[in-house]
Order: structure tokens, then sequence, then C-alpha cells
């Protein structure tokens, strides 16, 4: 008797994968070792229960924020990645260590803190060029719904992160209390959202 | 015997003809058709990884450097084979990559996190449907629980072989293509395993 094929044939039996005269002909063969066909039954509990309990898939905790931390991997190493020109990215733009509302109130600080700016200047949106050639930064909105752009104009001496869907922020808020700035002149002497409408000073 | 459980994937031809237009427009430099190739697939190889390493915050990582590769590696894929299944091989390559690095010796190893509470959580995703009595649905907690620490006394490749079968219910073809080894290889693998299995798990079905 050939013990390697007789294994092979037991292996594809148990896994339920012998079929017609191959499967009628190796069951003979065994048909009086009782064992055996206990041992295909709890296989067969086994697989059943892990089919079952294990779930084939899961979501990943913070999903949102796991794609684009892969949105950002790709664009640091690739460089600018080609788009349809009509299409403007569905990515919810890109990451940042800060949530896009300490964005905001970030933002929003630093233009409190600009005194010599009067009126928050309302930045162009910037050319392709100009995108393809800048660093880019990453957002990472962690809420559902709202979604934030960042524009950059050095004519305008302005950066905007512009959010849509966040709520109004109370009056009551401290900004003071939720970020740390170590740099004032990062460029951002403003922010305009469109249910804040545009803030000035 | 086909797939046993939630997922059948034979029979999904049409999902796979849209990831294969949604490939289509990631070669080109479509990002968004990309983003959306991830929220499709990320479910699978999540789980696929975390159950492989039982480490959960290694898997969210791990699980993002597949994609990061796949989009790499999107120009040299070839539609011929379904991109689940492509992403397994990337996910096994990836998986053993960190385990050298790490020099994880998984034979016989158990990470205590696969006990983590809300793993055994009886509302979890993964319990059976609702009406189940509060103690059947608690057995079954325990019983799973149980599995996952015998999966993790397994060798990787007994363990992966099982769970591309049996939990993510690839073909044997499939399965010998992610672990680049040939269907005869598999069929061992799985042989093995379930001796193995039975061993570990000798209380939970012998009476059955």
């Amino acid at each position: 008797m050939n013990t390697k094929t007789d294994e092979t044939l037991l292996a594809r039996w148990l896994e339920d994968d012998l079929e017609g005269a191959e499967l009628a002909a190796f069951e003979r063969e065994i048909a009086d070792d009782a064992g055996r066909f206990a041992e295909r039954e709890r296989i067969r509990a086994l697989k059943r229960d892990l089919a079952t309990l294990l779930p084939s898939s899961v979501e990943p905790p913070y999903p949102d924020f796991f794609n684009s931390r892969i949105e950002r991997a790709i664009r640091e190493q690739s460089g600018p990645v080609a788009e349809p020109a009509a299409r403007r990215s569905g990515w919810r733009a890109f990451w940042l260590p800060a949530t896009a509302v300490a964005g905001m109130a970030l933002a929003f600080w630093l233009g409190t803190k600009a005194g010599t700016r009067t009126e928050v200047v309302a930045a162009p949106a910037p050319s392709a060029v100009e995108l393809a050639a800048a660093p880019q930064p990453g957002l990472y909105t962690p809420e559902r719904g709202v979604d934030a752009e960042w524009f950059s104009s050095e004519d305008a001496e302005a950066t905007v992160i512009v959010l849509e869907g966040v709520d109004a922020i109370p009056d009551s808020m401290d900004f003071s209390e939720t970020v740390s700035i170590g740099d004032d002149s990062q460029g951002m002497a403003g922010l305009k959202t469109p249910e804040t409408k545009e803030v000035r000073q | 015997m086909g797939p046993v459980g939630p997922v059948a994937l034979d029979a999904d031809d049409g999902d796979s003809a849209e990831d294969a237009q949604l490939v289509s427009r990631a070669r080109e430099g479509d990002m968004r058709a990309y983003d959306v190739l991830v929220t499709r697939h990320r479910g699978r190889v999540f789980a696929m990884i975390r159950n492989m390493i039982h480490q959960e915050a290694e898997a969210w990582d791990l699980s993002q450097e597949v994609f990061i590769k796949a989009w790499q590696a999107l120009p040299r894929f070839e539609a011929k084979a379904r991109f689940t299944t492509w992403l397994y091989r990337i996910a096994h390559n990836v998986v053993y990559d960190w385990t050298r690095r790490k020099k994880i010796e998984s034979v016989g190893e158990l990470n205590d996190e696969i006990f983590e509470r809300d793993r055994i959580d009886p509302a979890s995703a993964t319990t059976p449907e609702a009406g189940e009595a509060p103690d059947e649905a608690l057995a079954r907690g325990e019983l799973r629980v149980k599995i996952e620490a015998a999966l993790a006394k397994l060798t990787p490749e007994h363990r992966e072989a099982v769970l591309l079968k049996d939990v993510q219910g690839l073909a044997y073809k499939e399965i010998a293509d992610v672990m680049g080894t040939s269907i005869g290889t598999v069929m061992s693998r799985l042989f093995y395993a379930r001796q193995k299995l039975q061993t570990l798990l000798k209380h939970e079905y012998e009476n059955r």
C-alpha cells in the first residue's frame, strides 16, 4: 500500500474534497474504521465553528484615519499623484496630526494673535502647479460629514483651512487651552468656514 | 464542499468586476478609485492579519502597509487573479516580513492580547444570531477564545492555511497562490493543522 497516496487521499477526504468514484473507493477502503468517520465529523464541526466564530472581515478602528494614512504614505513616497482634472479628490483631504477641529482652532487662534492684520484675506485657490510644487499638509477630519480643504497663497500671505459640516463653535470655547503653538509665524492668517461665515478681526 | 460560514467569495463575481474597474482607474492615478478599493477590502485584510498575529495595533499598521505596497505594485497586478487574492498574497508577505523583523517564535507562543475582553463580547458581530440564549452566547464566546488560542499555537503556515480556507473561504488554488506553494502542500498543511487543532480542542469536539 502506498502510504503517501493514502495520506493524500485521507487529507482530501477529511477536507470533503473527494467526489464520485474516488470518494466511493476511499470510503470502501476505510469502511471499517469508524474512528475516521468520527474524526471527519469533528473536523466538519471545527470548520463550521471557525467560519461562524471568527470574522472574515473586521472594520479596522478609525477607518477614515486608516484610509487617510495610506493616502498620505502614498503621496509621500510617490510625490504628487495624477488625478482626473475634473474630479476633486474624494479622499477626506490629507492627514494632519491634529484633528480638523484643532486645526481650525489653531488657525483661528493664530488669526487673533496676528495683531497687525486687520482683515482676513480670502486666499485664491492655488493653481494645480502650486499645489503640486508645494509640500502638501495632511488634514484629517475624524468626524463623519466634515470635509476639510487647505489653501495657501503667497500673494495673500495666507493659509486658509475651510471646514464644511462642522458645528458652530460656541463663544465660550477657549482655544488657548486646546492647542499648543510653538511658532506663530506659520502663515496661518485666518480661517473661513461656510458655517461661521467669515472670521474678521 | 464549499466554504462554510459567512463568506462565499465564489459568488462575488460582481464585486470582482467592480474591483477590476476600480483597479483600472487606480492604475491611471485615480486615488479616489483606490480609496474605494481600500474601503472595500480593508476589513478582510485587517481581519486576516489580526487573526494571524493577534495584535490589534500591529495589525492596523500592517494592513495599511499592505495597501501601500499594493498601490506600488498595481502596475504588476494581473487581472487573471482576483484583487482580493492578490491582496492576501501581499498581506502574506507583509506578515512574514514583520514576523522576521520581530524574530517571533510563533510555535507555542500565545499573546495575551488575544484575550482582550472586547473580543469575547457576546454582543460582538461574530456572535451567533440574536435570539440565542445568554448562556449559549457565553459558551460560544468561550469557544471562540479557545479556538483562537489553539490557532495561536499552530505554526504560522498552518494557521494561515486554516484561516484562508475556513475563515476567508478561499479555494485551495487561491491559498496556494497566496502562500506561494503547491496545492499539495496546502492540503498537507491543512491536514496537519487540523490534527493539531483536534488535539488542542479535544475536549470541545470529542463529545459532540
